[in-house]
């Protein structure tokens, strides 16, 4: 990024930059119009140096706006009696520099007096000179501001779309697992020779789930009903794949079956399960999901016999979940996972209204 | 002829039934036993001891590479997989034999025959390098272990042999010399600092200046590794901000 371009976003520095440029190009016309005419009918350098003293406490009243707009207190208030601050102070200090001005004007030999009333004339130059810069430094305070927060609100949103899109390919790559899918097809196989009605009902359970996934989408909801009866495929799949080994049961309350729920958000809580559960205890494990509500509350639960591991962590698919649940019901969803009576317990609770 | 005999080891019933199906149809193998996890399995191959493993790379308890490291094996060992790119990948490097599973016949009949007249089953395309998160396959007299390269903390010449000394201060003798290892090993993570000693630099505690070289000191190894003047001045070359 280059210097030019560092302005138009938030930079520490920027308001520096912009603060001694603004001071001096002000300066620089300031002294063009006192050395021809304006201010001072006297020559020699004694005006100059007044001019420049007087300058510079503009520049430092200035500073002092910046303290009071910047500041806790004036932040707090109502905007109405913040825009009346924002009127009121410029004047206020603008006042202050006139009288400055008219105390050091004989001082340097400036010539000139100010009254504020003086002649209509006088009253353009006045608030040109005068009140200007003070309220054009509030109105560029403010403009660039607010234009530094615009720009930072675009970036953070952009920011946000491409990990949400980042996200969405790693949840269908977690849905999509090819472990699973060529698992459940060298089941399938066996099965053939074995048990020809199951293995035609696996075919069709793995039909199903595969089409549940490929219409996967970060923001489909779906009924309760309907994710149970994709997770109920998805669990006779593993169940012909472990066979005693694992066991499971599926449960909802009647209440909770018409709710909507993201689509698949129960599939990456089973699939941790089976993982987690079968890697500590190979003889067999039981999964248990519920879905049920309570106070406006739909809460869904996989829990698996077992133990967590004392350094346990959430990993990219559980991350992944979660920040969808995130997105979806921003503020009013938690995601617990924890121990309790030999029995791992992944808890999603959703404030719902609906 | 004598038959080979062969173990399965899946933790899945069905894919066991599916892969003795298949190899059912060779009279040359005779499957003696089935294990399900890596547990059973090292009774079985203890007490089998078979020519054959037909091992799963993901069991439900481990993975096929740490029941290798629990057993004395010297046997042959078919990989089998359903999906698994590093693992896949390990296979690949060291030229070795694997299955994907659902398996195809034409696939199995390769590697039976591979088996049993010793010829090529896979067109390797061996890479000539290796990655730092490969996995080695290292031989040692009673068994076979594959070592991931970044567990590697140093390598030193014994002659024709090579000393490979891991993060758990595992040692393992290799019959390969250390022109070898220099030549396959991501330099940047190793290097050469000696005409006997390679390292690996995320293993360094500490470096010392040690005259016109230095010393280094390797994390789990007392006595530090000298740096030779030759060397110093490669590394100094190669891996020095200027």
């Amino acid at each position: 990024m280059g210097p030019f371009e560092r302005l138009f976003t938030y930079h520490k520095r920027n308001f520096w930059i912009l603060q001694i440029t603004g001071w001096s190009i002000f300066s620089f016309y300031s002294l063009l119009v006192t050395t021809t005419t304006v201010f001072t009918r006297a020559s020699g350098i004694l005006p100059v140096i007044g001019i420049l003293l007087w300058l510079i406490t503009g520049f430092l009243l200035t500073l002092m706006l910046r303290i009071v707009y910047k500041s806790e207190f004036y932040r707090k208030q109502h905007s109405i009696l913040r825009i009346g601050i924002a009127v009121v102070l410029p004047l206020i200090l603008s006042l202050i520099w006139i009288l400055e001005f008219n105390l050091i004007s004989p001082v340097f030999e400036m010539k000139t007096r100010y009254s504020i009333f003086d002649s209509f004339k006088n009253f353009i130059l006045d608030f040109v000179f005068v009140h200007g810069p003070f309220y054009l430094w509030t109105f560029f305070y403010f403009g660039i501001k607010s234009w530094y927060s615009f720009v930072d609100q675009k970036i953070r949103a952009e920011k946000a779309i491409s990990m949400l899109n980042y996200a969405n390919l790693q949840m269908l790559r977690y849905q999509l697992n090819p472990h699973f899918l060529f698992n459940s097809l060298n089941s399938i196989k066996a099965l053939i020779h074995e048990n020809q009605e199951i293995a035609e009902r696996t075919v069709t359970s793995l039909s199903e789930f595969l089409r549940a996934t490929l219409q996967y989408n970060e923001r489909l909801m779906i009924q309760v009903s309907e994710e149970l009866s994709i997770i109920e495929k998805y669990l006779s799949i593993e169940k012909i794949r472990y066979e005693e080994r694992l066991d499971y049961s599926i449960e909802s309350d009647e209440d909770v079956k018409a709710a909507e729920i993201p689509c698949l958000i129960t599939q990456p809580l089973v699939e941790n399960s089976i993982k987690h559960g079968l890697h500590k205890t190979p003889e067999g494990i039981k999964i248990f999901v519920r879905f049920y509500k309570k106070e406006n509350r739909i809460i869904i639960e996989v829990s698996n016999s077992g133990h967590l591991e004392p350094d346990w962590k959430k990993g990219v698919g559980l991350r992944i979940l979660e920040e969808r649940l995130h997105n979806c019901y921003p503020g009013k969803v938690s995601f617990t996972i924890e121990e309790a009576d030999n029995t791992v317990i992944a808890r999603i609770i959703i404030d719902s209204e609906i | 002829m004598k038959k080979l005999t062969a173990v399965i080891i899946d933790d899945e019933r069905l894919a066991r039934v599916s892969l003795s199906r298949e190899l059912s149809r060779f009279n040359e193998i005779d499957i003696t036993g089935e294990a399900s996890s890596i547990k059973t399995a090292a009774k079985v191959i203890e007490k089998l001891n078979p020519d054959i493993l037909f091992l799963d790379i993901q069991l439900s308890d481990g993975s096929g590479f740490d029941l290798l490291d629990k057993v004395e094996y010297k046997g042959k060992i078919v990989f089998v997989t359903a999906f698994d790119e590093y693992a896949t990948r390990a296979f690949e490097i060291n030229a070795l034999d694997y299955l994907m599973k659902p398996v195809s016949h034409e696939r199995v009949e390769k590697v039976v025959k591979k088996l049993t007249e010793g010829s090529q089953a896979t067109n390797y395309n061996k890479p000539s390098g290796f990655r730092y998160d490969d996995r080695i396959m290292i031989e040692q007299k009673k068994s076979i272990h594959f070592v991931k390269l970044d567990t590697l903390v140093c390598i030193k010449a014994e002659r024709d042999y090579t000393m490979l000394t891991d993060c758990a201060g595992k040692e393992y003798l290799v019959l390969e010399n250390i022109g070898e290892w220099q030549k396959k090993l991501p330099d940047e993570h190793f290097a050469r600092i000696h005409r006997n000693s390679i390292i690996n630099f995320n293993f360094i505690e500490k470096a010392e200046k040690y005259g016109h070289t230095a010393q280094i000191f390797l994390k789990n190894i007392c006595a530090p590794i000298t740096v030779s003047r030759g060397y110093y001045k490669l590394i100094k070359a190669r891996y020095f901000y200027k």
